[in-house]
């Protein structure tokens, strides 16, 4: 049998940037491919040169062992490649079926022909086994269901490769598993699968071989039997990487940050706190309510009942600006929509929420500004050549350390961090993790949403866990494992079995 | 990496940052070119002087206009609050009237009513959640239908003298080239704005605002005070417009300037501001001014029809604004780029 696709020497360069060097690796029909690497290591480049929204400078690509010449996204498709995004690439106000015709609609004469498509579309989802209904509104889903959709999609092209770009970064574990079982059932279709991901302990459950990519190179191709996360992470890195979760625990002190009582339209009775010294981990479904409660209590949403009180002192509701003020800080899941202003640079993004502090007459002072700055860049390790560089420009984990530097300069003691490591490399990763344990050691208290349990398991003192808008339980760190976490998680709460999910 | 492409770059992240002034040239070139192929000179002293006092009254507005920009949303109540504001205390004004008050008190009362209209728009856009463009599209009739309610058919004319001095003052004249009050107005109005937005904290909060409400939000930034307070600017530098337009002109009525909040935009445009907000420098607005001046001056010279001017305009427009996106871009990744190259070195 023969390859399904081939990347042949491929080398790609960008101004500045060697993005792929001399890249080799195939692919077979049936197969999951996982590729491996830290942002910047050139397995984005790679999956658009197969999506043909670039050429390869040199090296070529092969397609059933025939090369391809020139690629563009059109031939590309024609070809049966289809990419699955992180962001995903669905209408939401169109329903299921017409997202999955979407550009290629099924026509009898100049007409539409919705019925033929109702029919096709209800085989595509059964197919995969996803039961949702053609005519549902895209909008009305859950993120997974939405990702359903656009792998239905791809099969309605007929898709012979698919590319699936962290698939599971907004998943929940269940959603994952539905995912996966997804893709086993292409995989007996003799779709060739290529599947980024950061999170290591999935590649193991779902891939067939691994690619690992540093610096614009393959490192290595391997069966993935003949792997381990060891090894993998060692790739990556380029170097030995021991324990990502390093913790200290300081003695705690006051409570910085409680929530009494909250109820608000997704959520209801939260109550929880935090002490100085401590980090707490918010788990729970996607969906369960964590976002929207710590985004109520740091006054972008608004709550109908409750309190929100920082050290004792009650909080004004929709006010970010004081709790900003007396010393919350808030990064959000979403850093380029919530975090950064991404066409200004690092240097006016990371004093905005400092001003006040920084120049207290309203003039700037620009050399204190740059000092400020220049300061937090190098503690914070933010890899620039200059502070004027455009937040734009930069990786995911180094945008996250600008967000990170703008609630530092605040000197803010309360952090309510959003999935503070979601999209960001192994290295940025355990950078945000010690710098976590190094603020609760100088007194803050840390609130973390996440939906990687490894990480919720390896940074708290204690974990609460949401399940349908109530705190379903709170975990010591010394009784939390898995099971518990997940447990409390999918726990029915007698008053929410009203809600259900559309 | 070789040297000459680097100066290569260099020179055209430069052009990139100055776009507005290349603009400029070209334009200056295009019509010195063709009065010279009819055997007359262009640029002579006095033209530019002609062309510079013009581009004073386009420079109030443009600035007025930038501000709303700046943060994403548009001003259209210029025009009209131009209007209203020196109907309602233009009569204050006028010539040898025997209760005369001092000019200061009608021109502090006119930019007072115009910066009480700029409250209202920031009220209706943040605290009733109106679009910039619908708000102050609605301001922008009612305060024309009030400017015709408070005087009807009439019209305000021979002006205070030294009153008038404000938009006709000439401080010194050389040859041909006048010197006026008005340049000195706009260049102390230039300064100022640049400082507030380039050197104080409601400056940076407008810039980080205009590029992205939701994080400014998410930062502790005030953004609804942000807002409210760039309209209060922007509407009451529109009614300080309104007395530059109306001493020039020796006469105050309430249908005048109803063009104003689009040639703002013209001029906001041509000079570099990016409508999505966020972008753009304030002297960019002075280049767009007398870029539009020149086109009009200049069309006037070759006594083109002001039909044909308008339409000239709007293809202007087309091409300053696509080239400014292209710009905008480039400028980024070249800015990008060379620091990059600067630290590898």
């Amino acid at each position: 049998m023969g390859k399904l696709l081939e990347f042949r020497n491929i080398s790609k360069t960008f101004p500045g940037v060697k993005a792929l060097d001399d890249v080799s690796l195939d692919l077979n029909p049936g197969e999951v491919h996982v590729v491996v690497g830290e942002n910047g290591a050139g397995k984005s480049t790679m999956m658009k040169i197969i999506s043909g929204v670039y050429a390869p400078d040199r090296g070529e690509l092969l397609l059933d062992d025939i090369p391809l010449g020139r690629n563009t996204p059109k031939i590309a498709e024609q070809h049966g490649i289809a990419m699955i995004y992180q962001e995903l690439s669905i209408v939401p106000e169109l329903s299921v079926m017409e997202n999955i015709f979407l550009g290629h609609e099924i026509r009898r004469g100049i007409l539409i022909d919705r019925k033929a498509m109702d029919k096709r579309a209800e085989e595509l989802l059964a197919s995969i086994g996803v039961k949702v209904s053609p005519g549902t509104l895209v909008k009305n889903l859950s993120i997974a269901n939405q990702q359903m959709i656009e792998i239905a999609k791809a099969l309605s092209k007929n898709a012979r490769v698919i590319v699936f770009d962290e698939p599971t970064s907004s998943l929940t574990d269940a959603e994952i598993k539905e995912l996966f079982r997804i893709i086993t059932a292409l995989r007996g279709k003799g779709v060739g699968m290529f599947y980024i991901s950061h999170r290591l302990e999935e590649i193991f459950e779902i891939g067939d071989r691994i690619t690992i990519m540093r610096d614009g190179r393959k490192i290595a191709t391997a069966p993935i039997a003949e792997m381990d996360m060891g090894k993998v992470v060692e790739g990556i890195a380029g170097r030995r990487i021991e324990n990502v979760f390093q913790r200290h625990f300081p003695a705690k002190g006051e409570i910085l940050l409680e929530l009494k009582d909250l109820c608000g339209e997704r959520f209801q009775h939260v109550n929880l706190n935090v002490r100085a010294g401590e980090i707490i981990g918010l788990a729970g479904l996607v969906g369960s309510g964590r976002s929207e409660v710590v985004r109520a209590a740091f006054g972008i949403d608004p709550y109908s009942a409750g309190e929100v009180l920082v050290r004792g002192k009650k909080m004004p509701r929709n006010n970010p600006q004081r709790l900003a003020h007396e010393g919350v800080a808030f990064l959000p899941e979403d850093r380029k929509r919530e975090g950064l202003a991404l066409s200004l640079s690092i240097r006016e993004n990371a004093v905005i929420s400092a001003l006040r502090r920084l120049n207290p007459l309203t003039i700037v002072d620009g050399r204190r500004e740059r000092a400020t700055v220049r300061d937090f860049v190098r503690k914070l390790g933010i890899s620039s050549p200059t502070i004027e560089k455009l937040v734009h420009f930069l990786s995911g984990g180094t945008q996250q350390k600008v967000v990170l530097a703008k609630w530092l300069i605040t000197e803010a003691s309360i952090f309510i961090f959003d999935e503070p490591t979601r999209g960001i490399d192994v290295g940025s990763k355990s950078s945000i993790y010690s710098l976590m344990d190094e603020l609760v050691g100088l007194g803050a208290g840390i609130v973390m949403i996440s939906s990687e349990l490894p990480e919720v398991l390896g940074m708290s003192d204690r974990i609460y866990v949401m399940a349908q808008g109530r705190i379903a339980g709170e975990i010591d760190r010394e009784e939390a494992d898995h099971v518990s976490v997940i447990q409390l998680a999918f726990s029915q709460t007698s008053a929410s079995q009203g809600r259900s999910l559309q | 990496m070789t040297q000459s492409p680097l100066v290569l770059k260099r020179a055209i992240k430069a052009v990139t940052d100055f776009s507005s002034l290349f603009i400029l040239l070209a334009v200056l070139a295009f019509f010195t070119a063709i009065t010279a192929a009819a055997g007359d000179q262009y640029l002579t002293l006095s033209r530019i002087s002609v062309i510079l006092n013009q581009a004073c009254f386009l420079t109030v507005i443009g600035i007025a206009q930038a501000l709303a920009l700046l943060t994403g949303g548009i001003n259209l109540s210029i025009g009209s609050v131009m209007a209203l504001t020196t109907v309602l205390w233009g009569r204050m004004l006028v010539g040898n009237a025997p209760d005369a008050v001092h000019y200061i008190i009608p021109v502090l009362l006119v930019v007072g009513t115009g910066m009480l209209i700029g409250l209202v728009n920031g009220l209706l856009i943040t605290k009733l959640g109106m679009p910039p463009f619908i708000a102050t599209f609605a301001t922008m009739y009612a305060c024309r239908g009030l400017a015709w309610l408070a005087l009807g058919k009439k019209v305000i004319y021979n002006l205070n003298g030294d009153f008038r001095y404000l938009g006709t003052g000439v401080v010194a004249r050389l040859d041909g080239f006048s010197l006026t009050v008005p340049m000195f107005v706009v260049l102390i109005l230039l300064v100022a704005t640049s400082f507030m937005l380039r050197r104080t904290n409601f400056g940076r909060q407008v810039y980080f605002t205009g590029t992205n409400a939701i994080a400014a939000r998410f930062s502790g930034i005030r953004t609804d005070r942000v807002l409210i307070w760039v309209y209060v600017l922007s509407t009451g530098l529109a009614a300080f417009a309104g007395l530059l337009y109306g001493a020039r002109l020796n006469s105050f009525e309430p249908g005048m300037a109803v063009m104003a909040p689009f040639d703002a935009i013209t001029v906001a445009l041509i000079g570099g501001i990016a409508m999505s907000g966020g972008y753009g420098s304030i002297w960019g607005i002075l280049c767009g001014s007398i870029i539009v001046s020149i086109i009009y001056n200049g069309m006037n010279t070759l006594s083109i029809a002001s039909e044909l001017q308008t339409l000239v305009m709007g293809v202007l427009i087309i091409f300053a604004v696509a080239f400014n996106q292209f710009l905008i871009k480039r400028n980024m990744e070249l800015r990008n780029e060379l620091d990059e190259r600067t630290a590898s070195r």
